[in-house]
């Protein structure tokens, strides 16, 4: 059972603290849920979780099964285990859905194994099939001219050929109309398993009505103020994150605006 | 220079040799000329297929020059096989009122020192061409292209797409000239420059006064795979017509960091993730070849310049 570890993380950019003592555990066979107002950091600790070279830790720890994985490049990670559904999936022109998740299907491998192409081709098709992604989606290039729904459906299909031990899907509900929502609401309950550690972000009930979290935290300024069950999508969906302020004594959840130079002025002195 | 087992095929393959035509299958209208060889097309019937031509290395000068005759409709995928002792290559093509030719023209293998092509292209009325090429090879490579939109709603589209390694220069100067109303041009150019290779290219599209309605439009883009490498590109239109559509543009850069952070991400690591993301950008080119075994030949000659070896 995979045990993903996060110790007290810390990530700033430009002096400015984005992630503010981070602490969780997802264990293989839970489903977690991240909630929270827009530009809290959700995104960005996922991101800082995969290793996007943007973001510099300046304290804390990831581990994944006991690994370390702070030192790790993106694609150590991921073949260490880890696995992100984007929020906006990037296209790769001229680069076909076949080749791209062949090869990375191929790189998580261990040394010896051979991708047996067969297998492979079937395996594509049955998952291209349970998303109901429609024919030719292997030779179409990596997420070029799809729409927004497609994108989601294709990082889900990524995510099914490479069985990774932890997940994130980072807001893969947007973008997506009910029947697409079902779809992939069912494809990742289908995957759930001791195996696999889900972690969700989201903005809405909806997704976790097909995807029912086991916790559900809420994110504000960067830190996870709140833990909780299943009662707590129920209330922010109906009130908002206003009673947090209440709750945790919270003024505002403004940003924190900083000064900003403006430069000097050219001045002339008359004589 | 050995032909490869992919030409074998004596029916569908033209070969010329040191001196002579080694192998023409049943194509009529070749000859041997001073500086190189000639083929007039004039039957449709005997040329309605596709064909390939194979140009393996010569020392003399080796020019080919192909005339398509009134509404003759051509497909040709001309492959250069170059070679150290390689001298100086020219491709001429003259094309007739309502003629279509599609090209495809590679130029791959291995050169000692300035490796040179000239090419020159004539266009009637209402003719199109559809130019395709690639350049794939080891040592300094300069290529000279010319274009005569001599026709009214003559039609040209040309894409080049060069790949550099070592410390090669690659140069390419594109002309193209609107010389008739309601022409149209649209040339592409797509530069990889590997290693510490310097590639520039200048292209300038001219349409004269009273060609009105013409169209003619340029799209530049490279990628520079290490610090050392460089790419230039001087893209120039001349205009001297008020009702005409033109238009050009220039992207370089290094690999795109979101394309490369989403293939990591993945798990492929990056030596492989680079490799995708250029096969990707090769693409165009690879769509146009037919024959399989070149097409290997081509994608590995590709790697070993992009790792810096010869081809």
């Amino acid at each position: 059972m995979a045990i993903l570890e996060i110790k007290n993380l810390i990530v700033s950019v430009e002096d400015q603290v984005i992630l503010d003592g981070i602490n969780l555990v997802v264990r293989g066979g839970e489903t977690h849920a991240i909630m929270g107002p827009n530009g809290t950091g959700k995104s960005t600790l996922a991101q800082v979780i995969m290793g996007h070279p943007k973001y510099h830790i300046d304290c804390g720890e990831i581990l994944l099964d006991g690994r370390r994985l702070n030192e790790m490049s993106v694609d150590e990670r991921s073949r260490a285990g880890l696995f992100l559904a984007m929020q906006n999936p990037t296209e790769v022109p001229g680069v076909t859905n076949f080749d791209f998740v062949k090869t990375a299907v191929q790189a998580h491998l261990l040394s010896g194994q051979h991708l047996r192409i067969g297998k492979f081709i079937l395996a594509l098709e049955d998952a291209a099939k349970e998303l109901k992604m429609g024919s030719g989606l292997a030779h179409r290039y990596v997420n070029e001219g799809f729409s927004g729904g497609e994108k989601k459906r294709n990082e889900i299909l990524q995510m099914k050929l490479i069985k990774p031990s932890i997940a994130f899907l980072d807001e893969i509900d947007s973008g997506l109309d009910v029947d697409a929502l079902r779809i992939v609401g069912e494809n990742v309950t289908a995957m759930k398993s001791p195996d696999l550690g889900l972690i969700l972000i989201t903005h809405y009930q909806r997704l976790l009505d097909s995807i029912v979290p086991d916790f559900v935290h809420i994110m504000i300024r960067g830190k996870i103020v709140k833990t909780g069950g299943r009662e707590l999508i129920a209330k922010i969906d109906a009130e908002g994150y206003d009673w947090l302020k209440v709750e945790l004594g919270i003024d505002e959840f403004v940003e924190k605006k900083k000064p900003v130079s403006l430069g000097t002025c050219a001045t002339k002195s008359l004589k | 220079m050995k032909i490869p087992q992919c030409f074998v095929d004596k029916n569908a393959t033209i070969v010329f040799g040191k001196k002579s035509v080694e192998y023409q299958g049943n194509y009529p209208g070749i000859r041997i000329t001073n500086d190189g060889w000639s083929i007039q097309v004039a039957n449709q019937k005997q040329w309605k297929n596709p064909i390939t031509m194979v140009m393996k290395g010569q020392k003399t000068p080796a020019n080919l020059y192909i005339h398509l005759k009134t509404g003759i409709s051509a497909s040709f995928s001309i492959y250069y096989l170059v070679n150290p002792d390689w001298a100086n290559v020219g491709l001429f093509v003259k094309l007739d009122a309502g003629a279509k030719l599609t090209l495809n023209n590679v130029f791959i293998g291995k050169y000692n020192s300035n490796f040179m092509v000239n090419r020159v292209i004539t266009q009637a009325d209402t003719s199109e061409v559809d130019l395709s090429s690639g350049i794939v090879v080891s040592g300094n490579t300069k290529i000279v292209d010319h274009y005569e939109l001599n026709g009214e709603k003559s039609r040209l589209s040309a894409v080049l797409l060069a790949i550099s390694g070592q410390k090669e220069i690659f140069s390419s100067i594109q002309e193209v000239f609107h010389n008739r109303p309601v022409s149209q041009s649209n040339v592409t150019n797509l530069l990889v420059s590997a290693g510490k290779s310097q590639m520039h290219v200048d292209v300038t599209e001219t349409i004269g006064k009273g060609n009105f309605q013409s169209i003619c439009h340029q799209n530049n883009r490279g990628i520079i795979l290490e610090e050392k490498g460089s790419i230039t590109v001087e893209p120039k239109l001349i205009i001297d017509e008020y009702d005409v559509d033109a238009g050009h543009g220039c992207a370089i850069g290094q690999i795109n960091a979101n394309e490369l952070y989403y293939l990591l991400s993945r798990g492929i690591d990056e030596t492989t993730a680079k490799r995708l993301i250029i096969s990707g950008y090769l693409t165009p080119l690879y769509k146009r070849i037919d024959n399989p075994g070149f097409l290997k030949i081509l994608s590995r000659t590709i790697e070993l310049q992009m790792k810096g070896n010869d081809c």
